[in-house]
């Protein structure tokens, strides 16, 4: 059997004894979306993005030993990106925190260029409408697009399942609004 | 199936072959359907090579060990302490029962009663038995579960504080 096929939770035993390559597989099924979902928190903030990345991968290399099999591994990772994010915007103080919000305008979030690293236009037209979301909106949508489970989801925001669900209506519905001229 | 099911289905477990008929008569839950389907198109984007380095590296220099299970003894040391510092409070409380009051009255009154000796040796051996106390929890303290939940609370304060300032 190939170490890319093992759980998450057998690679992370092999990691805790000695073998380098288990994390590595491990890293790299999710650096992306853990990438992704900051970017998409903070976006534009590239230099930051990639601070808190790097801090997440360090708090999670720290407290592996700690992780449990019963939750998502991807939720955990998030939960600890989202926890940092939060963390540095309360020192950076409150008006850099309306910042990480990302709570523009929809019509100025649509006029952001395109990232290019999405393929097909309706792709890029949601990625830009998508930073215009309200931040609980966004999160739910960007974790969704991981696939991170709602209930997974619920649990990183501390909320119930129907909220969660509501938020995804929420969001999708008001993303409908906006690219209209897409769908 | 109404328009809400449908949207719900479609967020749950994606389009199915019993809600297609409904998709090409309603344009609200085709568009809803579209989106849907659309945020699966987006790539997203990753870290760049040197970033993966640094962690990487980082990560092999640094393996924790596993955790241990909280030790046997942790968990004696703390039932021992609440049964400590339960039986001192319950037999300081005896003894304040048998005053019958008699001395009462050929007692001076004193006008600050923490001179006396004893209240002070039980505020003493309380406040030892709370730092033990203290010491034995913050070992349970690192418990993720525990710390997750914190953390899951305060960012919700932070989310609805962000509200409230956005008001």
């Amino acid at each position: 059997m190939s170490k890319t096929e093992l759980s998450d939770k057998e690679l992370i035993e092999l990691y805790l004894n000695q073998d380098d390559e288990a994390f590595e597989i491990l890293y790299s099924k999710y650096k992306n979306a853990v990438y992704s979902y900051l970017n998409k928190l903070i976006p534009g903030q590239t230099v930051l993005v990639d601070d808190l990345f790097q801090q997440t991968w360090v708090k999670v290399v720290k407290n592996l030993g700690k992780y449990r099999d019963n939750q998502n591994f991807l939720a955990w990772v998030v939960r600890i990106s989202r926890n940092l994010s939060i963390d540095h915007f309360r020192k950076e103080g409150r008006k850099k925190t309306s910042s990480m919000e990302g709570v523009e305008a929809v019509g100025s979030a649509l006029d952001l260029p395109s990232s290019g690293l999405e393929s097909g236009e309706l792709g890029a037209a949601i990625a830009n409408a998508v930073e215009a979301l309200p931040l609980e909106q966004k999160e739910v949508f960007v974790l969704r697009q991981q696939n991170v489970s709602f209930k997974e989801i619920a649990a990183i925001q501390n909320t119930t399942l129907n909220t969660t669900l509501g938020r995804m209506h929420y969001a999708v519905n008001k993303l409908r609004s906006v690219l209209k001229e897409w769908l | 199936m109404k328009c809400k099911d449908i949207q719900d289905k479609l967020l749950l477990s994606g389009i199915g072959d019993d809600m297609k008929e409904h998709l090409s008569q309603c344009s609200e839950c085709a568009e809803f359907s579209k989106i849907v389907s659309g945020m699966n198109e987006m790539q997203a984007p990753g870290p760049s090579a040197a970033l993966d380095a640094k962690i990487l590296s980082y990560a092999r220099e640094n393996r924790p060990s596993k955790k241990a299970p909280i030790p046997f003894f942790v968990l004696t040391a703390v039932a021992a302490l609440l049964i400590i510092g339960f039986s001192v409070m319950l037999m300081a409380g005896k003894a304040d029962d048998s005053n019958d009051g008699s001395d009462i009255a050929k007692k001076p009154v004193k006008e600050n009663s923490i001179d006396d000796p004893k209240p002070k040796q039980m505020i003493a051996d309380n406040k030892a038995a709370a730092e033990d106390l203290e010491d034995a929890l913050d070992t349970l303290w690192d418990d993720e579960i525990m710390s997750a939940d914190i953390a899951a609370i305060e960012g919700e304060l932070f989310v609805l504080s962000a509200e409230l300032y956005d008001n």
